[in-house]
């Protein structure tokens, strides 16, 4: 059978697919991160240094088929406007149809990077911005569009070390590692800020701090200290793994709300909590 | 009238004093304050309500503290933390009505107060675009 197709919506020639895997005309990178084994198969048309330059940080590229999760990114014909259309699939299971390599490789990067998070068995994955200030590590956990992106945008304006504003990645030890987004993608995926090199921490971070900072427009920061047990629980409401790997992500976590001071409260403008951190005797 | 605490399926770190236990049969976890953690960790199933609370009040140099007891193990319940709850205390908590509920009232603005806080956990999803994530609060203390 030929390895191609015609898609019936555009008319163009499309790879085939067989259980999740294309048949022909592709390349693959193998390769593993935090112990999650993932391939990722694309349209030969794709460069292998674009597919990489993606990837999640630490990644590492192994020769072989013994992968836990497999995705696919292949050309998917164009649309009625002349852009090329795109199709993601994990598995055999269409994740997303962008319409541009830059938009492609933006859901890509998003849909790697949350399975690492999800699947790891040797790290917990935490929704939060992390950065290291005056030799601290601050951990801003909460979900998307929570303002977290703002909050540690306005850390770095006041010479702030980046560790990532997505994910918090803890260790055993509860140390956060570096989780950047690689900086080609920054503009495209609507964070807007280059960050150069040397900003961007380089050794695992121990957390002092804890900031539950829910953005409202009218707010005011005025936080209230959490004990441990609530630091913990709220920690879990932004675990990515906990329902899959419960006894290391509660591990985990328990050194991290050990280790550090934890507050919870509404913000206004993120450069509040910038002035209240300058008062805050660590 | 002799409570005992869940064990199985649960997963429990204690947190300089405080517990935290998640519920893998119903993906919920829940944060027991210190006296919340003492109350469970007496649900042994050989000590009644009226003997936890005299060793309560000796532990910790209280007075009258059934109520504390009481309502402790009424969450503990509604948590689905323990194995068997003592019937007759809701029911003497039902047919005492506005005055048990005064006197929980009382409980709950103590420093003693046993307090239970659950969570659903989120799924890796949910976790991710902060959609539904079951947020519970079932704390009555």
């Amino acid at each position: 059978m030929s390895p191609y197709l015609t898609d019936p919506k555009t008319e163009s020639i499309v790879p085939v697919v067989q259980g999740g895997k294309l048949t022909s005309g592709t390349n693959t990178v193998s390769f593993s991160c935090c112990g999650v084994r993932i391939a990722v198969e694309f349209d030969s048309r794709i460069s292998t240094s674009n597919i990489r330059s993606v990837l999640p940080p630490e990644f590492r590229e192994f020769q072989g088929e013994e992968t836990d999760h497999h995705f696919s990114l292949v050309g998917a014909g164009g649309t009625p406007h002349g852009e090329q259309m795109y199709r993601i699939r994990k598995g055999s299971t269409i994740a997303a149809s962008p319409v541009s390599l830059g938009q492609a490789m933006v859901v890509l990067h998003k849909t790697v990077r949350h399975c690492v998070a999800e699947y790891t068995r040797d790290r917990a994955f935490v929704h939060a911005g992390v950065v290291a200030w005056k030799g601290r590590g601050i951990i801003c956990p909460g979900p998307s569009f929570a303002g977290k992106s703002t909050l540690i945008r306005s850390m770095l304006n006041s010479g702030a070390t980046y560790y990532s504003d997505e994910y918090a990645v803890f260790d055993g030890n509860g140390h956060a590692h570096p989780f950047p987004v690689p900086i080609c993608l920054r503009e495209t995926d609507g964070r807007g800020q280059t960050i150069d090199a040397d900003r961007i921490g380089a050794q695992p971070l121990s957390p002092s701090l804890i900031l539950f900072a829910q953005y409202r427009k009218d707010g005011s920061w005025q936080p209230g200290t959490l004990t441990p047990g609530q630091t913990l629980l709220r920690l879990l409401e932004n675990s990515v793994s906990m329902r899959r790997n419960p006894h290391t992500v509660l591990k985990v976590l328990k050194e991290v709300t050990v280790a550090a001071k934890a507050y919870a409260g509404e913000r206004g403008e993120a450069d509040a909590i910038k002035d209240w951190l300058e008062g805050l005797a660590f | 009238m002799k409570p005992i605490a869940r064990k199985d399926e649960l997963i429990v770190e204690e947190v300089l004093g405080e517990w935290v236990v998640y519920d893998k049969n119903q993906k919920r976890a829940h944060n027991l304050n210190s006296t919340m953690a003492w109350i469970w960790h007496h649900c042994d199933g050989r000590t009644d309500v009226d003997e936890m609370a005299m060793q309560f009040d000796q532990e910790f140099g209280s007075s009258g503290s059934l109520d504390l007891i009481r309502s402790g193990i009424d969450q503990l319940e509604a948590a689905d933390l323990l194995v068997s709850a003592p019937r007759d205390v809701a029911h003497a908590m039902a047919a005492s009505g506005p005055e048990m509920s005064r006197r929980s009232i009382v409980t709950a603005g103590s420093a003693l107060a046993p307090i239970l806080v659950s969570i659903l956990v989120p799924t890796a999803a949910a976790a991710k675009s902060g959609g539904d994530d079951g947020k519970d609060n079932k704390g009555k203390g």
